[in-house]
């Protein structure tokens, strides 16, 4: 297993912390008068997605955290759990609702997913960042209403439901932003 | 491939005319002042002996020296054989300091005003700055006020428990058993992040275990202190200041501790700078002296954002 010295640290860095896997996003180094030099780390965590603050100081080290991400079909629901398929290996690896988090809103049949592997294990899973979806019910709109900045709630052929404007109708085709949740343009076909 | 120009400055020729005409401008202030500019060596047998200063030590035709790491041992020598009030632009060089704010290889401008005091030095250093930088004067606290303000706690009358769940709840991912190491982090985490961004703040009165090369004394409050200033220009440390220690037996002992320190944080112990201590068994006169960081001065003054923006050759392509 690789050991990352503090010179080598740098954000995007992918570490072991008390177990877990993290990724820094921010490292500065700082050297305070007569004090010794520190380096001071925001650290994320790969599985719950918080964020942890640590300094360390010039002679310590972190292990390298075995991370790899993998694009995989989304195939079918097997109980609660959620099995993709590696289009390489034919891997079918079953996903938790818990490992899903947000994302299971997101998925249908056939969908390309971004798996995060930490010492071979799923820890989390990301939709394409952007995906066109059928609304399938959608309160109807009142007539004359062309204010964009008014909203109501929709739900698409996934399950889930988003704030759409007003003028969207069931059975049109929306792009929404997976990341937020949030709705960008209607789709003409 | 797109790799950088690594044989190009990494600082622009108009940004280097200017630093160039900020290094006369700071001159003139001290030739002005009957200050005469001094050159000492780059090269030394004796290096300043503190606990986080790491000197780059080399052989040369079988002689033992280091690099400097800041000019203060030989320009002491000069104030004891009767230069009067000095100034110098010194490269100095340090080990294991790198980052936007830190080179390894750095100017320094260092002066030594004889018959100062710790006060008047903070005033000249604020003339100084004021005169290369559009910076406004935005107050000064003392290193207890400035940490009783940020933290709630008192850097004096705390205990090490005390400092040290507070810097393990901060983030300090080692147990740090030396209490200026924790006072450090402390200050480095949560004081220095407080302070003013908009101008120029000193901080003085710094604890008697960060005297260095300070003298101490007793405060209003009667507890002992070192006569020791910074100076933050844009919430950015720019400058460190001593009514300077005269006594050679206190200095001797500050080095030996240092010395200690480092054998405790498995760094190389360092030389007793015999030089020096010789010559202040001579006399150091009565002054105050202060090392000013010229690249950070520089990089405020043009409104630049890193210390490559000001250097032509940074460590990553010298």
């Amino acid at each position: 297993m690789s050991v990352y010295h503090t010179s080598d640290f740098r954000k995007g860095l992918k570490v072991e912390l008390e177990g877990e896997p993290y990724i820094m996003t921010e490292c500065n180094f700082v050297k305070p008068g007569k004090g010794q030099a520190l380096y001071k780390c925001k650290l994320k965590s790969l599985i719950k997605g918080s964020v942890l603050d640590r300094t360390f100081k010039s002679d310590d080290s972190l292990q390298a955290a075995d991370v790899r991400e993998s694009q995989m079909q989304y195939l079918y629901r097997s109980g609660d759990n959620f099995v993709f398929m590696d289009p390489d290996t034919f891997d079918q690896p079953e996903l938790t609702p818990e490992q899903m988090g947000d994302t299971a809103k997101w998925l249908k049949d056939g969908l390309n997913c971004n798996i995060v592997f930490y010492n071979e294990r799923p820890i989390s899973v990301d939709a394409p960042n952007h995906l066109v979806l059928e609304v399938v019910y959608a309160e109807p709109g009142a007539r004359g209403n062309t204010a964009t900045n008014v909203t109501k709630t929709a739900k698409v052929e996934t399950g889930a439901e988003v704030q759409v404007p007003i003028f969207i109708n069931q059975g049109d085709k929306i792009k929404v932003d997976t990341r937020t949740g949030e709705y960008i343009e209607r789709v003409r076909e | 491939m797109n790799l950088p120009h690594l044989y190009l400055p990494s600082a622009t020729i108009d940004v280097l005319k200017a630093r160039s005409a900020l290094i006369q401008q700071a001159r003139h202030f001290f030739l002005d002042r009957g200050f005469w500019e001094v050159d000492t060596p780059l090269l030394s047998a004796e290096t300043v002996v503190d606990a986080h200063i790491h000197p780059v030590s080399l052989t040369i035709d079988g002689d033992h020296r280091f690099l400097q790491t800041s000019p203060e041992l030989a320009m002491k020598r000069l104030l004891v054989a009767g230069s009067g009030s000095i100034f110098q632009f010194a490269h100095a060089v340090r080990a294991g300091e790198a980052g936007p704010l830190h080179n390894r290889e750095f100017l320094l401008l260092e002066w030594y005003r004889v018959g100062a005091s710790l006060w008047e030095l903070m005033d000249d250093v604020g003339k100084l700055v004021t005169s290369l930088m559009q910076l406004p004067h935005v107050g000064s606290a003392s290193y207890r006020q400035a940490f009783l303000q940020s933290t709630g706690i008192d850097p004096l009358k705390a205990t090490n428990e005390e400092l040290a769940d507070r810097c393990q709840s901060a983030g300090l991912s080692f147990v740090a058993k030396d209490r200026d190491d924790l006072l450090n982090f402390l200050w480095a985490d949560q004081v220095e992040p407080t302070l003013p961004k908009e101008g120029l703040y000193f901080i003085y009165h710094y604890p008697a275990s960060q005297a260095a090369l300070a003298d101490v004394i007793q405060d209003e409050d009667g507890n002992e202190c070192a006569e020791r200033f910074e100076l933050y220009a844009r919430g950015i440390e720019l400058a460190n200041g001593y009514h300077e220690c005269r006594d050679p037996r206190q200095l001797r002992e500050w080095f030996i501790r240092q010395n200690d320190r480092r054998v405790q944080q498995n760094a190389t112990t360092l030389p007793l700078p015999d030089y020096l201590l010789s010559a202040l068994e001579q006399g150091l006169p009565d002054c105050s002296g202060v090392a000013v960081g010229f690249d950070r001065l520089v990089m405020i003054s043009l409104e630049q954002q890193r210390l490559s923006d000001v250097i032509p050759f940074p460590d990553d392509r010298c």
